[in-house]
């Protein structure tokens, strides 16, 4: 039996929120401003994910975790409406508690990036909140997932973890990196699958070719992107489908789209990255110091070549919230596609 | 703490060295692979055991030092390895409990002995963390998998002989309690020493010249490890002191 879908696609005080905020930055006129903040308090992980740059790129500071005040005093400064704290694994992180409940008090949208093996263990620590989304990550079936994590057992645990968060009235979603070796119908199957379960939503992203991975063979091409969403989306969007049709356009190469690398701002150990959540060029101390020094028109697809084959949500879905409003016919359709 | 014999087990020659150079010596016994000195350390009787490494080891000579010397409580130390980012080299771990990763059996600690423990630790301002420690059967290096292994079994720390320590003990019925220092905080990677450390936990200068000759990049981690090894030792001797005294 299929769990019954919310009315509304997204959660609607979400929605609300964030399209405040983007108002609020066109109105004052700011060239730049983040969608989202990406807040790594941690880089150690429980897993080894072969397609994570992350843990391979920071395994130098592996045991060092930002202090719950400096992960705030980053939230104060971005003054994103989103706060996605990822790492590493952040159910791993002392204080992730506190953390997580004084986001929300800010009044932020809070996705907490978990990989779900202590998920279900962790849950206790947490309230379900209008503001408060977990964030799984499943990259295919059993057999798929538990190759591509590098761990046996661990897609039932992360799908056990699912439906506990779900028992408890959370809102959950989850997160699918496709890769060269990701089947197109078993991408079909798995979104069956957690529809079936009843998760409130699902983001598919196409993988980043992170220098640091040893085996790049693992990633595509954008022509092999196009073509492997484009199978993907064969049987339609699904109703519970949270990456934006217009990006999923994107990836199916009906549409081109630039890259907003500031959209997504990352903050972790090492400070303010720069110039994105894929690349590493530098550091910054500051918020400020990363908006005004990074030379954000160096990067893109075109422009520079770690951008050639990247589709990743993380720059272009900010682009498509972003630009949405230029195109009536854009703009009703990606109303209709979240409101209904 | 009462006056009878206190039995203090550690599975290394390394992490009982310096306390065994403290120790007025009256009885050695050779329990091969294990050895048990009977003496005086800060002025009170104490059995010093060197077990060896591993469970079977370790549960051997527990049985025989509890049915031939009857302590009044029996003490585990050693180094561990840390599964979460928190804890660093020479950090102690009080053990709430000690679940055994391959059965999967768990053992609480007397409650009793935990608070002396990290009541001791805070009078003497050495950092301890009370939290689980899960004994595995094989060295695990990489910080993926402690970290793994940790959240798996809701443990801070991990070792490789805790486990036996109080299955025989509880089996007994001797109050006994865990106590031991981080050797390799999350972030550091073991290298495989198996062909270093003998049965008996005695590590010899000729075996890790040979090891360092096959294996050259190993120099530098060699060269960490001995240094956090330096910070675990001296919390466990601190500790130890304190315990006795």
């Amino acid at each position: 039996m299929i769990a019954k879908r919310p009315l509304m696609r997204f959660p609607f005080r979400q929605t609300i929120s964030i399209a405040r905020y983007i108002s609020r930055q066109k109105r004052a006129k700011k060239a730049r401003f983040p969608l989202v903040l990406m807040l790594e308090p941690l880089h150690a992980c429980n897993l080894t994910c072969s397609g994570c740059g992350r843990i391979r790129e920071y395994s130098d500071s592996m045991s060092k975790m930002v202090l719950l005040a400096d992960c705030l005093k980053a939230v104060d400064e971005c003054g994103a409406p989103v706060v996605s704290i990822c790492g590493g694994e952040p159910l791993l992180y002392p204080e992730i508690e506190k953390l997580t409940s004084e986001i929300l008090n800010r009044g932020r949208v809070v996705y907490l990036c978990t990989n779900g093996q202590v998920l279900e263990k962790k849950l206790s620590l947490f309230k379900p909140h209008p503001f408060f989304n977990f964030n799984v990550h499943i990259d295919g079936l059993q057999r798929t997932h538990d190759i591509i994590v590098e761990k046996e057992g661990a897609f039932a645990k992360a799908i056990g973890g699912v439906k506990a968060a779900l028992a408890k009235g959370f809102t959950v979603c989850t997160n699918t990196t496709v890769y060269k070796q990701t089947s197109p119908s078993e991408v079909r199957q798995l979104i069956g699958e957690l529809t079936r379960i009843g998760v409130n939503g699902i983001l598919l992203s196409p993988g980043y070719c992170y220098e640091d991975v040893d085996d790049q063979s693992v990633f595509l091409t954008r022509e092999e992107i196009f073509e492997k969403f484009r199978a993907i989306r064969e049987t339609g969007n699904g109703k519970r489908i949270w990456s934006t049709p217009l990006y999923l356009d994107f990836l199916s190469g009906l549409r081109e789209y630039d890259c907003t690398p500031w959209g997504n701002v990352t903050y972790n150990i090492k400070g303010w990255k720069a110039p994105c959540y894929l690349i590493t060029d530098g550091h910054y101390r500051t918020f400020g110091e990363l908006m005004k020094n990074v030379e954000w028109e160096r990067y893109g697809p075109k422009k520079d070549r770690r951008c050639e084959n990247c589709m990743v949500h993380s720059g272009f879905e900010a682009t498509v919230a972003l630009t949405t409003g230029d195109s009536l016919k854009d703009a009703l359709r990606m109303a209709r596609w979240t409101l209904l | 703490m009462n006056e009878g014999l206190i039995a203090i087990f550690g599975a290394l020659d390394d992490e009982i060295r310096i306390i065994r150079s403290k120790m007025a010596v009256d009885e050695q016994i050779h329990l091969k692979p294990s050895l048990l000195l009977r003496g005086q350390f800060n002025k009170r009787e104490i059995l010093l055991v060197r077990s060896g490494i591993g469970k079977p080891a370790m549960e051997r000579t527990v049985d025989w030092c509890l049915e031939n010397f009857k302590p009044d409580s029996c003490l585990n130390v050693g180094y561990a390895g840390g599964t979460t980012p928190h804890m660093s080299a020479g950090d102690l771990i009080i053990a709430t409990s000690v679940v055994d990763a391959e059965s999967g059996k768990k053992f609480p600690a007397n409650e009793g002995l935990s608070d002396t423990a990290g009541n001791l630790c805070a009078q003497k301002g050495l950092k301890a963390m009370r939290g689980g420690l899960v004994t595995v059967g094989k060295v695990v290096s990489s910080p993926h998998e402690k970290a793994f292994v940790g959240t798996e079994h809701d443990a801070f720390a991990i070792d490789m002989e805790s486990s036996a320590f109080m299955e025989r003990c509880a089996a007994a019925g001797t109050p006994c309690v865990v106590v031991r220092a981080i050797l390799d905080p999350l972030d550091v990677v073991l290298p495989n020493m198996d062909d270093v450390i003998g049965a008996d936990g005695k590590m010899s200068f000729g075996r890790v010249a040979g090891h360092l000759f096959h294996h050259p990049k190993d120099t530098l981690a060699l060269h960490k490890i001995e240094y956090c090894a330096i910070k675990a030792r001296e919390a466990i001797t601190e500790f130890v002191e304190a315990w006795t005294s």
